[in-house]
């Protein structure tokens, strides 16, 4: 099955090589024949990845430990769905998930704009496909998926899945990401194409607009999801590190936040061309560059890959990519001018320019600190890190301005607004902006991070600015229709889905970044080492730290402890965090401690979450009073196993595993291992008895335990700010055909003559 | 049975690619089925500019714009709405009778 | 005012604005910058009081824990010198022995302070699995790996 797999990853280069030829020919000779033929590749290329996906995923399934990946991410006892997950925990693994992916996104574009930008789709898919014969190239000869070993050296178990990432999140997260990275390659290469072709028109607007949105949508909740897993699973109670592939992720979300912004401007008024092709151009650049990022090792983060061989062929893409797009537009500018200027600062482009550059500023700053160590190492020499407080300064003013700006944005009508005008539509937002404040800044100490309070402040005028214009909009649109309020208002956003589908989202920003202000700047954490039965406070409330636990299941075991948390002497809930061991696979772990294995582990987050503050805790198990308990198990098993062994060397050299095995299992009590208790017990059950022995040892001798406790105010803001901005982002995105009746030519010219004549 | 699968595969792949080749061999004819790309594109312009004329409407009925800015943003769309009709209908009558048939070529 | 002008000032005004933030990073970045090294560039170039950011991989059978605070030995790239770290603080779920993993560390004369939370350790998913990892297992039974119920 492997050789299928390897022959599947040829034949999908060889179908890269041929559609991006056929796809030229076609556009260049005017044949549509080629044409096609080179988009079929595309669908070609998703069905055999699928294929070679499906063969690699039944690898896991079917326990195939001379596939080297099985080998060193899976286990026979890690369940089923983990399983299913594993694939795209290794470098190679997640290679094909990206061609996958990338192929089907590019299948769905390619086969929506089928009979639509005629000249433009060819060019498209050859960009598409250069881009997933490279990845292509790369699962085939660099991080081979499919190499297997040697039937003689074929392990009979793998390493196992790392306990960390057997979390649903770990199910959905980068599937999601890699979704994001793909689709941002689409909204590039139609603008490769639409440079190459010359023609930036409504069309090319409209689906690129389109795609740009889906890509922005996929790859921000790919990152929402990314930090919630950090919140919930990692043991260190924050969702946002600064972390090298977080940043990585972000900056072309930025970057495609501001061209669904700014392209508004070009559909209206004929201006920006160039700002705009290129923002898409740097987002399909910046997609890319998240990847190589990850993957090559060429930054010291958390998460990437490790030193490995890939980062020379990125930066070959890159640089093509780059050198590419700055020669394409350079090429075309003379027909990317436009006489139209901003008229006024008074107006909504005016806004949305000044939108951009803050979205970009922001975007630079991150990319300069994060590439720092590289860039100091090109200049001094040395890697210097300038860490995760360097951004505060820059990012939470520009953020500031951003969120004023989409309250500020709405309110301005597109051209030229009037200051008398203004006034009347400011007055209820920025009162409501200031009136927040002053209750935030009276009734808490938020006063002491005034940053903070600010966004408070701005969050408020923004939530301020979208109640108004949904009122407004469904009293306007009530006193044409007579319709109740509900139906107008349903009525106000089907019509308007953009406009409305955008304040929804400025609505979940304002939301989450409240919740960030709020949670970032007013977190109340604490060490505290406690013995069951202690207390400490922290934040106004009480923790008691009430029992430890300590459960023995087939998958792991678990040391925990349960938390009683009061606030002014009422009970707020009871929390319950654990440490869970995995049972190492590696032989040479000792026959109990491979129960205890601290690189095993993982652990479970207490967590109560609410509407306005998040209480949340994680304790380390302390081992050590357990460690005599297992090295004298460990002592006693192998002395027991190496006698059995010798024993039966003797009557059989080379007595083979399965052999020894049977004996094990059949030989009862007979080293009366655990005493009188073990009659009729064979060594492995003697064995579960210890490790389940000392398990109930640590609930008899309960010692101290080192527990990080953290209070944190609205985090539940932040998911539901991101959960908002997803309905904005997919109102805005459904088309039209689902809502409105097809409008025929004739009424609306009719409509609009009579205007013409009167 | 590797060996079969990779087979079908590759027949498959050589099929579904060649596939409008082939047919193009067998019935030449200029037409493909596409919508023809000045067309759609001024359809799409037409689509923005009533959007726009739409976005307008509301912005004067939630109080944005005043009546006199409204009624000047409001002729000039207008006539940029009229000036993509008359390209549109110029085309049409470009165009033969038939080749409205978007035949699906996949 | 003519609209050339305006354009002229609104221009002006980006770039200036521009121009500083890029100083302001730039000094930023100089100045608060911790240099990264690994083990053997550490021991050569630290002086006390120094802040670094020591990279690395967990010395086996380094780690030993006290109360609050582990100490651990981090190896340079060639395992040929390790440095001794005593920090304080949360360890992150994945630190064992054999992984790689970046510390902000002080120069305490001699003594490498790791400082409080600043630890972490590469991810699991992508560290590649250690050197010694699986070897061929025929003959040597691992008995259930999971404890029967």
């Amino acid at each position: 099955m492997a050789q299928l797999g390897r022959a599947i990853l040829l034949l999908d280069l060889g179908v890269c090589i041929y559609g991006i030829f056929a796809s030229i020919r076609g556009a260049r000779a005017g044949r549509g024949d080629w044409v096609d033929s080179g988009r079929r590749a595309v669908y070609a290329l998703a069905g055999l990845s699928v294929v070679a996906f499906v063969v690699l995923e039944l690898a896991f399934l079917r326990n195939d430990f001379s596939f080297k990946v099985v080998a060193g991410t899976s286990s026979t006892t890690i369940p089923i769905f983990y399983k299913l997950t594993a694939p795209w925990s290794s470098q190679q693994g997640s290679l094909l998930l990206w061609v996958t992916l990338s192929s089907l996104w590019s299948s769905l574009a390619l086969f929506l704009t089928r009979r639509r930008l005629r000249d433009i789709a060819p060019y498209a898919a050859a960009v598409l496909l250069g881009i997933e014969g490279f990845f292509a190239a790369l699962a085939c000869f660099a991080a081979n998926p499919f190499q297997t070993t040697a039937p003689a050296q074929t392990p009979s178990n793998g390493a196992g899945l790392d306990p960390l990432l057997m979390h649903p999140s770990m199910m959905f997260h980068p599937p999601m990401l890699y979704s994001g990275y793909t689709l941002m390659a689409i909204p590039f290469a139609f603008a490769v194409g639409a440079l190459i072709t010359g023609k930036l028109g409504s069309e090319w607007i409209r689906d690129t607009r389109k795609f740009a949105l889906a890509a922005w949508l996929c790859l921000g909740f790919g990152i929402v999801l990314g930090a919630r897993w950090s919140y919930t699973e990692l043991g260190w109670g924050g969702y946002w590190g600064w972390d090298a592939v977080e940043d990585a992720a972000l900056m072309p979300w930025l970057i495609t936040t501001a061209f669904i912004h700014s392209i508004q401007i070009q559909e209206k008024r004929g201006m920006l061309k160039v700002w705009n092709v290129s923002l898409v151009l740097l987002s399909g650049i910046l997609a890319i560059f998240g990847t190589f990022l990850v993957r090559s090792g060429v930054l010291d983060s958390i998460h990437a890959f490790g030193a490995s061989t890939l980062g020379v062929p990125f930066v070959i893409l890159l640089g093509i990519m780059f050198i590419g797009s700055v020669g394409l537009v350079i090429w075309r500018r003379d027909g990317l001018r436009t006489e139209h200027r901003i008229d006024s600062l008074l107006s909504r482009e005016a806004m949305f320019v000044l939108q951009n550059l803050v979205l970009v500023a922001m975007t630079f700053v991150i990319f300069w600190i994060t590439l720092f160590p590289l860039i100091s190492e090109a200049i001094t020499g040395t890697k210097v890190s300038v860490g995760p407080p360097a951004f505060t300064p820059f990012v939470v003013p520009l953020a500031l301005i951003l969120v004023l700006l989409a309250g500020v944005g709405p309110l301005i009508s597109w051209r030229r607004a009037t200051v008398a005008n203004l006034r009347r539509h400011f007055i209820f937002p920025v009162t409501f902006g200031v009136v927040v404040t002053i209750l935030v800044l009276a009734l808490t100490d938020a006063g002491r991070k005034p940053l903070a309070a600010s966004m408070f402040g701005l969050g408020a005028f923004v939530i301020g600015t979208v109640a108004q214009e949904f009122f407004r909009g469904t009293i306007a649109r009530r006193a044409i229709t007579g319709d109740v309020w509900p139906i107008a208002l349903f009525g106000l956003v089907r019509r308007s889905r953009r406009r409305y589908g955008g304040y929804i989202a400025h609505l979940g920003l304002a939301v989450m970044l409240i919740g960030v202000a709020a949670s970032s700047s007013f977190q109340h954490s604490r060490n505290a080492t406690l013995r069951p039965g202690q207390s400490v406070s922290n934040d106004g409330y009480v923790f008691h730290y009430v029992r430890p636990t300590a459960v023995a299941t087939p998958e792991r075991v678990s040391f925990g402890a349960i938390i009683d948390v009061t606030k002014r002497g009422k009970q707020v809930t009871r929390l319950h965090t654990m440490q869970s061991f995995y049972p190492s696979t590696n032989p040479a772990d000792g026959f109990i401690s491979r129960f205890f294995d601290l690189a095993n582990a993982d652990s479970t987050i207490g967590l109560d979450s609410g509407p306005l503050r998040d209480i949340w805790t994680v304790a380390a198990a302390n081992l050590n009073p357990l460690m005599p308990l297992i090295d004298k198990g460990d002592k006693e098993f192998a002395g027991f196993y190496n006698s059995a062994l010798k024993a039966d060397r003797k009557h059989d050299p080379h007595i083979g595993a399965a052999r020894l095995n049977t004996e094990l299992n059949n030989q009862l009590d007979a080293f009366n291992l655990c005493g009188t208790k073990s009659a009729g017990l064979n060594f492995w059950q003697c064995r579960d008895r210890a490790v389940q022995g000392i398990v109930a040892q640590y609930l008899k001798r309960p010692h101290a335990v080192q527990f990080l406790l953290i209070v944190s105010p609205m985090v539940a803001w932040l998911w539901a700010g991101a959960l908002i901005i997803v309905i904005g982002g997919l109102t805005s995105l459904i088309p039209a055909s689902l809502f409105t009746r097809r409008r025929s030519a004739s009424p609306e010219r009719a409509r609009v003559a009579v205007r013409e004549l009167a | 049975m590797a060996y079969v699968i990779l087979l079908l595969l590759l027949v498959g792949v050589v099929w579904l690619v060649s596939a409008p080749l082939r047919h193009a061999a067998a019935t030449p004819s200029n037409d493909r089925g596409w919508e023809p790309m000045q067309r759609l594109d001024l359809e799409a312009a037409r689509d923005a500019k009533y959007r726009e004329i739409r976005d307008a409407e509301l912005d004067h009925q939630t109080g944005k714009l005043s009546e006199a800015d409204y009624e000047a943003i409001d002729s000039t769309l207008r006539a940029e709405a009229i000036e993509l009709l008359h390209q549109l209908d110029a085309i049409a009558e470009e165009r033969e009778p038939g080749e409205d048939e978007a035949r699906d070529s996949g | 005012m003519d609209p050339n002008r305006k354009r002229a000032i609104r221009l002006t005004v980006a770039l200036t604005a521009a121009l500083l933030l890029a100083s302001a990073l730039i000094y930023v970045s100089f100045s608060a910058g911790r240099a990264e090294l690994d083990a053997p560039q550490l021991l050569k170039n630290a002086t006390p009081g120094g802040q670094y950011i020591l990279a690395g991989t967990v010395e086996d059978g380094s780690i030993s824990r006290d109360g609050g605070r582990t100490d651990f030995s981090v190896l340079g790239p060639h395992r040929e010198v390790a440095v001794r770290v005593s920090y304080t603080g949360i360890v992150p779920d994945p630190f064992a022995q054999g992984r790689a993993v970046m510390v902000n560390v002080t120069d305490e004369h001699g003594r490498f302070v790791g400082q409080e939370n600043s630890l972490t350790t590469k991810c699991p998913s992508k560290y590649q699995a250690a050197s010694g990892a699986i070897k061929n297992t025929a003959g040597v039974p691992v008995g259930p790996a999971a404890l029967s119920n």
